[in-house]
């Protein structure tokens, strides 16, 4: 089933049930490979989640929903696009998508980079508690919501809700913003970030300085319930 | 959790293995709905033909049985054509007699429940996997232009073959409607529209959008428009298909709740809840599926 090819493991899954991938990739992971191909998926669920490793599993094709998630320092990369739920709750290492991915990608992610080359579906990276979200294309309704730290960067458009009730962590925005969240506050980049997006975008051939980005951070507004403000609360709640 | 699926074949000769792909495309999106599976196909209308779907209480009718059906029908309409399969009659005839052809044979028939009447339109539903459906009564085998299937894991209403999807927006012909979700304002959406004289044949709550779509088509408004205004008039969460003589809609709720992707080319469309589903019928790599949007309406229409 599984070939080397000069350093590369070559595993085909035309056929194979995603439990079959799953053990056929954490064998080939526990005989030391580092560089794992998967030909031929076609949407299943759940691929590559929980690895403990620093390997690259790489596939080519769309994967399904929940696909790499809890990952701990593995490099992921998916050629095709992702349904929902990528990458939930990821602790490190990274996980590319060259298409578009579903909703609720990146969620609950502590650690690591979630690159998607593409659009994202609603609610992208809500509940961050850490790491990096790159989306190449525009992300979905209430992305961002109740974000506690790391960063999001959308190079195009965002739609409603963006970063509604975030806590604390940074999104930046190159293209339109339909309607922020509660309590979600545009301001100007400074200098430090400008120069923080043109190294996180170059190695993916995306130019930052070609975009016009705005920098969204909580108001912190919604940290403590104020009777004094009643307008606030009805309209966050 | 539901799955849904659609096929919309484009160009002058819209018709292709429609039955086959739809079933493919269901059992892939089982373990989305394991309770039941159903479709509603559009094949090539005959000239002055009614395409009638009726179900029988397998309790009430042994399998082959239902010549009552044609005998009811016959009361009002020309029948041309009787064939039963499983504990389902399907009769061509020439007529719907104004809408009325589906309370006539319910009132003459015992345990008879009329799941469509179209010009082109059949529906067909049952308990089961698309797969055991497909077994009994044939799915694979229909060539079509365009319709809709669905895999049922049922939350608020009884699992039986009445309460499966697709739901037919009866006594309109040809309209018929899938959904994944759930319509919390069904109870007054139901009333309002029985004031204005709809009726309704289960309690379940996504009969209600195919009846208050076809409203909104016999009152004049296009298919976009309908699509649009049920996302307001809509509540709760929802990824429906409706499907009518000149295609599919589609819509998704506000808050983006419920899964529905589509790839298009220059030949067909395909929809369903599940990117796995889609690469099971189409798997040219260079076709990307994209996930509608929060509020998304869209509609592919023969004109």
């Amino acid at each position: 089933m599984a070939q080397v090819l000069a350093g590369t493991v070559v595993l085909d899954a035309e056929g194979l049930s995603t439990r079959a991938i799953n053990v056929a990739i954490a064998r080939l992971l526990a005989e030391g490979a580092t560089d794992i191909e998967v030909l031929n998926v076609v949407g299943q669920h759940c691929l590559a989640v929980a690895l403990k490793t620093q390997a690259r599993i790489h596939f080519k094709g769309s994967v399904g929903w929940y696909a790499a998630g809890m990952n701990d320092g593995a490099h992921i990369v998916i050629d095709g696009n992702c349904g929902w739920g990528l990458a939930e709750c990821q602790m490190g290492g990274r996980v590319e998508v060259h298409g578009n991915a579903g909703s609720g990608t990146s969620v609950s992610i502590r650690g690591g980079l979630v690159f998607i080359r593409g659009d994202c579906g609603a609610r992208a990276g809500i509940s961050m508690k850490g790491g990096t979200l790159i989306i190449g294309g525009s992300a979905g309704y209430l992305s961002g919501f109740m974000m506690q730290r790391g960063t999001i960067i959308i190079c195009g458009d965002a739609a409603d809700g963006l970063g509604d009730s975030m806590y604390e962590g940074t999104i930046y925005v190159g293209g339109n913003v339909a309607a922020y969240g509660a309590d979600a506050v545009e301001k100007a980049p400074t200098d430090q970030d400008r120069d923080f997006l043109r190294t996180a975008l170059k190695e993916f051939g995306i130019d930052a300085d070609r975009l016009d980005f705005k920098k969204v951070e909580s108001g912190r507004r919604l940290w403590n319930f104020s009777k004094q403000e009643p307008e606030l609360w009805r309209s966050a709640l | 959790m539901c799955g849904i699926a659609g096929v919309f074949y484009k160009g002058p000769e819209p018709y292709g293995p429609l039955g086959k792909t739809l079933v493919d495309m269901c059992q892939e999106l089982f373990r989305r709905g394991t309770d039941s599976a159903g479709f509603a196909v559009y094949s090539e209308p005959k000239a002055d033909t009614y395409l009638v779907r009726v179900d029988l209480d397998p309790a009430l009718f042994s399998e082959g049985d239902g010549h009552a059906v044609a005998d009811a029908a016959g009361e009002l309409v020309r029948v041309t054509d009787f064939k039963s399969a499983g504990h389902n009659v399907r009769l061509e005839v020439d007529s719907d007699a104004d809408g009325k052809l589906a309370d006539r044979i319910e009132d003459r028939v015992d345990g008879a429940r009329v799941f469509s009447i179209g010009r082109s339109m059949e529906i067909i539903k049952d308990l089961g996997a698309a797969d055991d459906i497909d077994k009994v009564y044939h799915v694979a085998r229909i060539q079509g232009s365009h319709g809709i299937g669905h895999t049922r894991m049922a939350t608020e209403s009884r699992v039986d073959t009445a309460h499966s999807h697709p739901f037919w927006a009866r006594p309109f012909p040809d309209i018929a409607v899938v959904h994944n979700g759930h319509i919390t304002n069904y109870h007054k959406l139901r009333r309002h529209l029985e004031l204005k004289g709809h009726q309704f044949s289960t309690g379940n709550d996504s009969e209600v959008i195919a009846v208050y779509l076809a409203d909104r088509l016999e009152d004049g408004h296009s298919m976009q428009d309908a699509l649009e205004a049920s996302v307001s008039d809509l509540d709760g969460t929802f990824a429906y298909l409706v499907s009518t003589k000149d295609g599919i809609g589609l819509a998704r709720d506000q808050f983006a709740m419920k899964p529905l992707l589509f790839a298009e080319d220059d030949e067909l469309v395909v929809l369903a809840s599940e990117e796995c589903a889609i690469r099971k019928v189409l798997r040219d790599p260079h076709l990307v599926p994209r996930e509608l949007q929060a509020k998304e309406v869209r509609s592919w229409l023969r004109s």
